[in-house]
């Protein structure tokens, strides 16, 4: 017997799989695999009677058996889709489940069976009432009896049924679905209906109550739900002659950004359509429907012919909705045909008076913006003014109206918009007007050309003080702060900016990731976690925790796809790399990453250009020069006459600077000048260059474009001016003209007073003036530089404390000598701390008296002898060494 | 119980003022009222004059949301919207820690009545952090678990942002608002959360527990209201109304019979603690007002109450309290 039903299980849970893959979907052969499928099912059925017949034959006092062959009766007919006129045929399930009755007369079960199997309304409600006199606590019977009343629109009793069918049993899932199915008659909210569709759905994976899960979804809200789009996906497998499972799935699969299995999903949808035995009215009325859908998913997924044609196609049936004209006006501007468009979004207009409330909102919105796309913002200002006041209103409509406000530099729209932001309510639409509001300030108070940032920013954090939580206006902010130009914008940008944590949703003018990435390669000092590789003096406070470039390789793994999160991690890496001073594991691992970037289509050309420098510096690095200049000269290619192409150039000039082919560094250097740049740090390299190699030809070309390029960003230009003239001083000691060498770099350490390198170098300059007899005052001027490096730093600066030490000493101060040393030695990490560092604390060693305590003085720690030994172990080369170790060994 | 106006010191900042505190006195000098704003600085004032007490303190980016000090009166702190909290000497202005949490994950600050502990208002971390005064490290986090009615569907997260943070008197309760109106007590010995207090459903941006009484609690709220509650009880003992507007800012005074309020109506309101009634209405500023403050007693030969107000409108306004 078990077999028996399982044969009947069978044949109603076989799956349909769904064979074809092409976006071009064959009516026939959806046909044929349908027809197919129910063959299979059919059969197996079929199967299940003979056996049920054989088992009857049997033991024909079985009664359960006559009831088993009503129900196999009942669902091979409902495979064959027999009419329901079709009485002779029907009857026969009837018969078969009389007969169960007629051994069993008290057995309510059977009742049910026959109510479910007859098609006569009078004899259902006969039997289940019949099942109740037997049983008055059997929920199926209520629950059966519910979907008659349903069926007979009698939705106060068919609810009254449910809720007794629910209460007797709730484990029961026709209640359930019963009860969101009359959501329309009560005051049931729809998402209360979605939840108990829901749960009809976990409790019974019916096809029927799964599409109903995915219809309530759709107008709930839901469709992101993975339950919902499991459902759905079950409910294909199980029927997929109906054409609501795939709009629904298309809808699911919409919403999920997956456009092209959208798009088949509507095109399954339309074919199960065609096929289905549907009134012509209904067929046309769904085919609609459809369509539209597919014209939007088609749309969306940047198809815009074939979504014109399918347009068109529905025009010529006279069949294009609303919804189906705002799609087609799309579709028509984005292939560029704006008469067109302009004419649909007329048709449109038209319309606008007899359409409901939200749908006129979203036309309106949608003419607006298609004007100021097409016609400009002029024409999009009068048509507003001429609009009825009545369709301005609401958060969707205020948000278009503030926008295109804060475009108009007279602000005509000012009087439509509502006067209290807090009207909204929610939060979201608050915020987003802020921030339309900050782009308004930034436009009114900035001149023609650019943008006054700062009080967008200024806006911006007054905001943000109230809505704190947004991550919406902190990605805002953090974007316009990096474009500010501000010179710590990099610091400060991340620290205002959330990394999501999980599926990264885009809002704000740069995503969160784009914000940290963009700030990762602007500052030098990315890395300051580890001092191991270089000695930041930048004054920021370090980041805990992961890095950037760790952040990056996530938001990579989690979207493979993304060429931004690629070629962000190609430049922090090569940020990274530059500081580690180009380890070869990270050079092979960029060249890698460089080729698969390069190998992607939708770069931009900047993007594009960058990363052939990338590749240009990793090559030149590598010593590998003819792929440095080709890689430069495929750069120069791409970007021929932008003024980009100084770097371009400029990398030209280093790898000619490398091979010392000092022709071929001229012209380009030439070039460089040629071409121009309004980054700093161009004419800073060029600069470096220029007296490297003496390729100065008498004017100071560079140093005059160098002060063209500073921007009304006073602290930013206040630092370019100290690092040139940081650069000047290193220029002059080439030359060996350390009096030059010292004016500048105390004309930069006058305007920044913050930057401990400059001071050191400063110091530097001066220890090597007094070295050279110019007179004792450099010696305590190099004193006074010295100890503001130490001072400033955030972190201590080796070789600071041992030129102070000597500073000290040459003055006479022997405390404070061999304080400095001890400094020293502590400035320089353990692993990377020179030879003469040891050396230097042999002689500290030296002279400190036996009786010191180890633990504040370094130096007492180990013999004379011992630090020479060490110092000598790092540095065997040096003559002095050897000397030293022989007086001591003596 | 009335306030008067005293001194009303116009553009004390470059921008608009966003939070305020009283450094209490020591024995060589009285109290100072410290004042943090948009304008990335903090500064310190001599009552009843408001004269800067010294030069404005920088070292921080994207405005000063939030200042705080000590009980002793030596060290105070103050946090920014880069989420940096920096510690400083009061006297010399020297820093002496600097806590960095991960961007958003600071907003109001409060020392523990003893000052052995640093409560920070977590953002979106959805806790309250606490940092040892003495060590300077984050000793613990107070998280607030999730409400069983949020959906695991619900994509925010969670959701909470927590705003404000306060001690109760004794040290042994903290309680926490949020951005989505709960309020969270724990029991700070235990590091245990309690329970939620209900009632509020918009931002809670200030909260202040009676100087007398541990179990008073008031809440400042974007939904116009005061809330008085009996914090252990979880009761709502009184819901004060009057303001226009958001309530920004609630300070208890030192006698614990009356409450002030700054909301974004522009106003500053004194509240009668027997009567439950708004008594008095400031009007002196001419933008929201984002903190009230009342001077802690002692210092020498001081009896007289003062409260500070602070605003958008860059100016901090001194009243008599009596």
């Amino acid at each position: 017997m078990h077999l028996h039903q399982n044969m009947i299980a069978y044949a109603k849970c076989l799956p349909w799989e769904n064979k074809i893959t092409s976006t071009h979907i064959d009516e026939g052969a959806f046909k044929a695999s349908i027809i197919d499928w129910k063959n299979r099912c059919l059969s197996a059925a079929k199967n299940a009677r003979l056996l049920y017949q054989r088992a009857l034959h049997l033991t024909p006092w079985q009664s359960n058996i006559y009831a088993d062959i009503a129900i196999t009766i009942d669902l091979i007919y409902s495979l064959l889709e027999r009419e329901k006129t079709d009485h002779d045929t029907r009857q026969l399930s009837e018969r078969m489940s009389l007969g169960s009755l007629m051994f069993e007369g008290v057995n309510c079960d059977f009742w049910v069976i026959l109510a479910c199997v007859t098609n006569d309304y009078a004899l259902k409600q006969h039997a289940l009432i019949r099942g109740l006199q037997l049983d008055n606590s059997l929920a199926v019977s209520w629950a059966y009896l519910g979907k008659l009343y349903m069926k007979l629109g009698e939705n106060h009793l068919a609810t009254q049924s449910f809720d007794r069918a629910r209460s007797l049993d709730p484990s029961l899932a026709l209640p359930w679905a019963g009860m969101s199915v009359a959501s329309h008659d009560r005051n049931y909210s729809l998402s209360e209906a979605y939840e108990s569709c829901l749960r009809a759905v976990q409790i019974m994976p019916l096809a029927e109550f799964q599409i109903g899960l995915g219809m309530l979804a759709a107008v709930s809200g839901h469709l992101l739900s993975p339950q919902v789009f499991s459902a759905i996906r079950h409910s294909i497998q199980r029927s997929p002659y109906y054409p609501e499972s795939h709009n629904v799935h298309g809808l699911i699969c919409e919403a999920r950004s997956d456009y092209q299995s959208a798009i088949s999903a509507y095109r399954l949808a339309r074919s199960a359509l065609r096929i289905a035995s549907l009134s012509k009215d209904s067929a046309k009325h769904c085919l609609t429907d459809v369509s539209v859908n597919l014209a939007r998913a088609l749309c969306q997924a940047g198809l815009m012919l074939d979504a014109e044609q399918e347009c068109e196609a529905l025009n010529k049936d006279g069949m294009l909705n609303c919804k189906g004209l705002q799609i087609y006006a799309v579709a028509l501007w984005k292939l560029g045909k704006n008469d067109q468009s302009l004419h649909v979004a007329r048709n449109l207009a038209k319309n606008v008076s007899t359409m409901e409330e939200s749908s006129c909102t979203a036309a309106i919105g949608l003419i607006c913006q298609l004007i100021y796309r097409i016609s400009g913002l002029e024409s999009a200002i009068s048509t507003i003014l001429k609009l009825p006041r009545e369709y301005l209103n609401g958060a969707k409509m205020s948000l278009i109206l503030s926008t295109i406000n804060a475009l108009d530099p007279n602000n005509r729209l000012q009087l439509l918009l509502p006067t209290s932001l807090s009207s909204f309510g929610a939060y979201d639409l608050i915020v987003e007007m802020h921030t339309i509001t900050a782009t308004n300030k930034m436009i009114q108070n900035g001149s023609e050309q650019s943008l006054d940032i700062h009080s967008g920013i200024k806006y911006l954090k007054k905001v943000l003080r109230l809505y704190p939580d947004s991550k919406l206006l902190r990605n805002h902010l953090g974007s316009l702060i990096l474009y500010s130009g501000d010179w710590l914008a990099s610091h400060i940008a991340p620290r205002c900016t959330v990394l999501p944590t999980g599926y990264p949703v885009r809002t704000g003018l740069k995503s969160p990731f784009e914000i940290h990435g963009g700030a990762g390669v602007s500052c030098y000092a990315s890395c300051v976690t580890r001092p191991k590789f270089s000695f930041p003096a930048c004054r920021c406070q370090p980041m805990h925790g992961s890095t950037v470039t760790d952040h990056l390789q996530k938001w990579l793994h989690q979207e493979p796809w993304n060429h931004e999160a690629r070629y962000l991690l190609i430049l922090n890496l090569l940020q990274r790399a530059r500081e580690e001073k180009f380890p070869s594991h990270l050079c092979i691992g960029l060249k890698r990453l460089i080729s698969i970037a390069l190998s992607m289509i939708n770069e931009t050309k900047y993007q594009r250009f960058l990363l052939l420098l990338s590749a240009s510096e990793i090559s030149l690095q590598c010593q590998d020069y003819s792929d440095c200049t080709n890689y430069a000269a495929t750069a120069l290619e791409l970007l021929p006459s932008n003024d980009n192409s100084f770097f371009a150039h400029l990398q030209l000039c280093r790898a000619y600077a490398a091979q010392e082919d000092l022709e071929n560094l001229r012209n380009e250097y030439m070039n460089c000048l040629k071409f121009n740049t309004v980054n700093q740090i161009g004419w800073l390299s060029l600069k470096y260059l220029e007296s490297r190699y003496k390729l100065q030809n008498g004017c100071n070309t560079v140093d005059v474009n160098y002060k063209m390029c500073f921007t009304s960003e006073l602290s930013s230009s206040n630092m370019w001016v100290a690092v040139f003239g940081l650069v000047s001083a290193l220029c002059f000691i080439w030359d060996n003209d350390f009096i030059s060498a010292e004016q500048a770099l105390a004309h930069a350490c006058s305007i920044s007073k913050e930057e401990s390198c400059l001071f050191f170098a400063l110091g530097a300059v001066c220890m090597e003036l007094a070295r050279q007899q110019m007179g004792l005052q450099f010696l305590s001027r190099a004193m006074q530089h010295l100890i503001k490096a130490q001072e400033t730093s955030p972190f201590p600066l080796p070789i600071v404390s041992a030129l102070l030490a000597q500073v000290e000493g040459s003055l006479g101060s022997k405390a404070k000598w061999e304080r400095n040393l001890r400094l020293e030695w502590f400035s320089w990490p353990a692993e990377m701390r020179p030879a003469e560092l040891y050396f230097q604390m042999h002689i500290l060693a030296r002279q400190s008296t036996a009786a010191c305590d180890p633990q504040t003085n370094i130096e007492s720690y180990q013999s004379p002898l011992r630090w020479v030994l060490r110092a000598l172990h790092l540095n065997p080369s040096c003559l002095r060494y050897w000397k030293v170790l022989q007086k001591l060994t003596d | 119980m009335k306030l008067a106006g005293l001194k009303t010191a116009e553009n004390a900042h470059d921008e608009s003022i966003w939070a305020s505190a009283w450094v209490p006195a020591t024995d060589n000098r009285p109290a100072l009222l410290l004042t943090g704003s948009l304008d990335e600085t903090v500064r310190l004032w001599r009552t009843d004059e408001l004269s800067p007490a010294a030069p404005p303190l920088g070292g921080h980016a994207l405005g000063v949301v939030s200042v705080a000090a000590h009980p002793s009166g030596v060290v105070a702190a103050s946090a920014s919207l880069d989420s940096f909290i920096r510690v400083f000497d009061v006297e010399s202005n020297s820093s002496i820690a600097t806590l960095e949490a991960p961007p958003s994950e600071v907003w109001n600050m409060q020392f523990e009545p003893k000052g052995t502990i640093l409560a920070v208002a977590g953002g979106s971390s959805a806790s309250v952090k606490l940092w040892d005064t003495s060590s300077w490290q984050l000793v613990d986090s107070l998280a607030i678990p999730r409400q069983e009615s949020s959906r695991p569907t619900d994509r925010t997260g969670g959701g909470k942002f927590v705003l404000s943070v306060a001690w109760s008197p004794d040290g042994k309760r903290l309680a926490c608002g949020s951005m989505d109106g709960t309020i969270s007590v724990f029991d700070v010995h235990r590091a245990k959360f309690l329970h939620h207090l209900d009632g509020h459903f918009m931002p809670v941006r200030s909260l202040v527990y009676s100087p007398l009484d541990s179990r008073v609690l008031f809440s400042a709220c974007d939904d116009t209201h005061v809330h008085m509650y009996d914090a252990e009880g979880k009761n709502l003992v009184a819901s004060l109304s009057g303001h226009a507007s958001w309530v920004l800012s609630v300070d208890a005074s030192p006698d614990g019979a009356a409450i002030a309020t700054g909301s974004s109506d522009r106003t500053v309101r004194l509240w009668d603690l027997t009567m439950r009634a708004s008594v008095q209405t400031m009007t002196s500023h001419s933008d929201q007002v984002w903190s009230v403050a009342f001077r802690p007693p002692g210092g020498t030969g001081v009896r007289a109450g003062r409260l500070a107000s602070v605003s958008d409108d860059k100016s901090i306004s001194l009243y008599d309290y009596s």
